[in-house]
């Protein structure tokens, strides 16, 4: 049985009364989910927020049957939770990086220096590099790389999230994971 | 296909986001290029550093959610 029909067989059973397919449904993507909306707000309380808000906002639309069957659930998730957390940014006034739609920076919590930027990088990077490597990414190459990665949204879907084609999202993809590549080998970071 | 739309298949490849027929191209040409095959591995390489990177939220958020849901389900009953 392929991931998408298990999937849509615990929402149907879910639906139905059965609490425990929401359990299940949540423990096989929380990870993906909260480490997608980690790497959006680079803030563990922020995204411990926004994941409960997320899937509270999945059980509203699941009970209200206004739940459309047609797509796979993570990526729908996934684009519930980066709503929100623009929205979120929004309200604060602290304003990320991606570029979005109508031409505002969702991703970048603060805008810094190069400089900064690398004190920072070793300042935590024992912490946590990969995290620290995504972050020091454009913020529309961490973007399209945190969706296709850890949100498993497609190049089409993102394409369309973000309002560009498909070809600047594949382009964006190339970029991160080859600036990412010359940052390691840069840093001689070694990872694992 | 010009250079670049063929290093954007080789991440669509990676991604398994070709069709069979797009699959077949693109293999095709890795078996004539060294670069491209090694353009290819760097791709997986990166992907399986980025594959380290996982977290977990923490189970309170979990059991706020669970909660949520079994009092909207009494709500409606």
């Amino acid at each position: 049985m392929s991931e998408q029909i298990k999937d849509r067989a615990l929402i149907k059973q879910y639906i139905q009364g059965n609490e425990a397919c929401l359990e299940m449904l949540i423990n096989k993507h929380k990870n993906k989910v909260f480490t997608t909306i980690l790497l959006i707000v680079n803030d563990t309380y922020i995204a411990e927020d926004l994941f409960q808000e997320t899937f509270i906002k999945v059980i509203k639309t699941f009970k209200s049957g206004k739940y459309n069957e047609e797509g796979k659930f993570l990526p729908w998730v996934v684009r519930i939770a980066r709503n929100l957390a623009i929205d979120h940014f929004r309200k604060s006034k602290r304003m990320p990086t991606i570029t979005s739609q109508d031409g505002e920076d969702i991703f970048r919590t603060i805008e810094i220096g190069e400089s900064n930027r690398e004190e920072s990088f070793i300042q935590n990077q024992r912490d946590d590099t990969v995290r620290q490597i995504i972050n020091m990414l454009p913020a529309e190459q961490k973007e399209v790389l945190v969706l296709r990665h850890y949100g498993d949204m497609s190049f089409k879907e993102i394409a369309e999230l973000t309002g560009v084609s498909i070809n600047t999202a594949l382009g964006r993809m190339r970029y991160a994971l080859n600036n990412m590549r010359k940052i390691i080998s840069e840093k001689s970071i070694t990872l694992q | 296909m010009d250079y670049s739309s063929t290093l954007n298949s080789l991440i669509q490849l990676s991604y398994s986001e070709l069709t069979n027929n797009e699959r077949s191209i693109v293999l095709d040409k890795m078996s004539e290029s060294d670069e491209l095959c090694d353009t290819f591995s760097q791709i997986e390489q990166i992907k399986s550093v980025l594959d380290t990177e996982k977290y977990s939220p923490n189970p309170t958020s979990v059991k706020i959610i669970l909660e949520e849901s079994q009092r909207s389900e009494l709500e409606m009953h």
